[in-house]
């Protein structure tokens, strides 16, 4: 167990991203997030924490360097491939990205129904996650007619409904008062006490403070390591 | 199998023990909630006797409005089209196996009489030898003079002496292969050998329409190639238009990890769905406007054609055009999905 423990999730060598021919976003990135590991990925409004976010989930390749993730070489794998892989992969999304024209059952059914699983089986865990996370009575409404804080929990319920090896928030807490915002980040801790990998996109100073992980930090294209927010 | 409170309990309980293992678990550990393993159990089977509202397969929405609306009547239009042209090939098929069997089996050749007798008897054993050596022809006879006496008499009266009059001779000429039987060419040779002999108008007549027909039902087939063409086109065009719509929809099933075959099926289902619907439309409206032409059609073909017969299996091909739309929307609505989405994140 203790070789898993040190297994890399997700490892970025030399890797920069730029968008079409605009100046790169991203600068010769090198590091490896470990199976298991939380950390908070902080930086400016437009440093490029979503960027390098999307890189991770598989939706942007990157325009030079190496990335592997599950120890697959992004740039080497097809297209399948790819697809699998998301699917161990959770995302919360900083604009939340749900699919408006269906119920919120279905938004968060929509990993299980992609892996192919029995709808009774998909009906008991959605029922399950959703009063979990006190949806239950608006289960079958349009998610495009809930509140932001609703979709907040939708969208984080949709993302772990799969349990996750790496889960991906972006902003996670933007729409939602600080105390349901202090609620996410237990369950964020929690399911990395489990086992996932956690990375959570934040610029909020008080929930850093709040939870002492250790910080990735992007200014100017380059990512910095602060093991601890104490340092700084 | 029947599922009890205490097992809904040990559920519910077993979740938040999955988030948080006993012992570690802070006493705030759940999100958002504070209500208790007992309360949300009951909760739970209260929500799974509900029923849930089916609309699983809208994952890619196929957007209500003008592009659904186009490719409907798209749909109908050519199930119509392809109904009505499928029926005109099919009727005409059945009116022409009818009559060429009954026509084509025999004709006759006139031969005009020259002013010397000898000639005319000379020319008119050159003719049925001609006729007889020429290929698939069965049998060639000589109507006598008694028989077309017979045949005359009516008309010029009992006492008649046929032998004085320039009356042309006739032969019965019986053919083994009618259906590809060349009478044009037949025409041309025997005008070398004579220039008195003819050929029945009739049968000649009958071959001229037979190619005629032909290329009517070369025609349609073009144009059920054009129907078939334009719909794939729409289909095309609507699923390209689709999928750019929803590019966001799409990249979002991308994440979560949807192949695109995925993708391509879901989008498939729901637009094969919809083609059935619109082609059983157009399939429907097809029957009245068939029987019409039909009605139209016996008015002409009193007399020469036999009897359009439109049986069962007419019928049953026509109303199974739906479903092959259908068949062809799905094919052609996968291919343009899984090119599309290749190019797609
Ligand atoms: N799809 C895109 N096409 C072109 N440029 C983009 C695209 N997405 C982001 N950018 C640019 O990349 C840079 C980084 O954007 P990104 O969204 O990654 O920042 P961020 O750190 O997530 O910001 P925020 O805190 O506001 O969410 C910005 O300058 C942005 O304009
Ligand atoms: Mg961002």
């Amino acid at each position: 167990m203790v070789t898993e423990q040190f297994e890399p999730i997700v490892e970025m060598k030399n890797v920069a991203l730029a968008y079409g021919d605009n100046p790169e976003v991203l600068k010769n990135i090198n590091f490896s997030f470990r199976r298991g590991s939380i950390h908070f990925l902080t930086g400016k409004s437009g440093a490029g924490k979503t960027s390098l976010l999307s890189m991770l989930y598989l939706a942007q390749r990157p325009t030079a360097g190496t990335l592997k993730v599950f120890g697959n070489n992004v740039a080497m794998t097809d297209r399948d491939t790819l697809a699998f892989l998301r699917r161990r992969i959770g995302v919360v999304f900083q604009d939340f990205r749900l699919l408006e024209h269906l119920s919120v059952f279905d938004n968060v059914a929509l990993p299980l129904r992609i892996r192919g699983m029995k709808e009774k089986e998909i009906r008991q865990r959605v029922i399950e996650l959703l009063a979990w996370v006190e949806l239950s009575h608006n289960m079958y409404v349009k998610s495009s007619e809930i509140s932001g804080g609703e979709k907040q929990r939708v969208a984080i319920a949709r993302a772990v409904i799969n349990r996750p090896e790496l889960l991906l928030a972006d902003e996670p807490t933007g729409n939602v008062d600080s105390e349901i915002a202090l609620k996410l980040m237990k369950l964020f801790a929690e399911l990395n006490r489990l086992g996932t990998t956690v990375v959570i996109a934040t610029h909020s100073n008080e929930l850093m403070q709040r939870y002492n992980y250790p910080r990735l930090v992007l200014a100017d294209g380059n990512l910095s390591y602060l093991k601890d927010t104490l340092e700084r | 199998m029947a599922v009890t409170e205490m097992d809904e309990i040990k559920q519910a309980m077993a979740l938040e023990a999955k988030v948080a293992p006993k012992g570690e678990r802070p006493k705030d550990v759940h999100p958002v909630s504070k209500a208790t393993a007992k309360q949300r159990a009951a909760r739970i089977r209260e929500l799974r006797r509900q029923k849930a509202p089916a609309d699983k397969n809208q994952e890619l929405p196929i957007d209500e409005g003008y592009s659904k609306t186009f490719l409907r009547v798209t749909v109908a239009v050519s199930v119509f089209l392809f109904a009505i042209t499928l029926a005109g090939v099919l009727g005409i098929n059945s009116m022409f196996d009818n009559s060429r069997k009954q026509v084509v089996s025999n004709f006759t050749v006139q031969v005009l009489p020259l002013s010397d007798a000898s000639e005319s008897r000379e020319d008119l054993l050159k003719i049925v030898n001609f006729l007889e050596k020429y290929p698939d022809v069965e049998q060639v006879t000589v109507l006598s003079d008694a028989e077309l006496k017979a045949l005359l008499q009516p008309w010029l009266g009992a006492n008649v002496d046929i032998e004085m009059l320039p009356i042309p001779k006739l032969l019965d000429v019986k053919i083994r292969n009618g259906k590809n039987f060349d009478y044009r060419e037949l025409t041309v040779r025997l005008s070398e050998i004579s220039a008195q002999a003819s050929i029945n108008d009739h049968n000649l007549w009958l071959s001229r329409l037979l190619k005629f027909i032909n290329s009517l039902k070369m025609l349609a087939v073009t144009v059920l190639v054009l129907v078939a063409g334009g719909c794939v086109a729409s289909i095309v065009y609507a699923a390209k238009t689709g999928l750019n719509v929803h590019r966001d929809i799409i990249s979002i099933l991308h994440i979560m990890g949807a192949t695109d075959e995925y993708i391509a099926v879901n989008y498939v289902k729901q637009i094969s769905q919809m083609s059935a619907v619109a082609g059983i439309v157009g399939a429907i409206l097809s029957v009245p406007a068939i029987l019409i032409i039909g009605h139209m059609a016996e008015g002409i073909e009193a007399g020469i054609f036999n009897s359009v017969t439109f049986g069962m299996e007419e019928w049953v091909m026509i109303l199974l055009l739906p479903f092959v739309s259908a068949a062809l929307v799905a094919v052609t609505a996968y291919v343009t999905v899984v090119k599309t989405l290749r190019h797609m994140v």
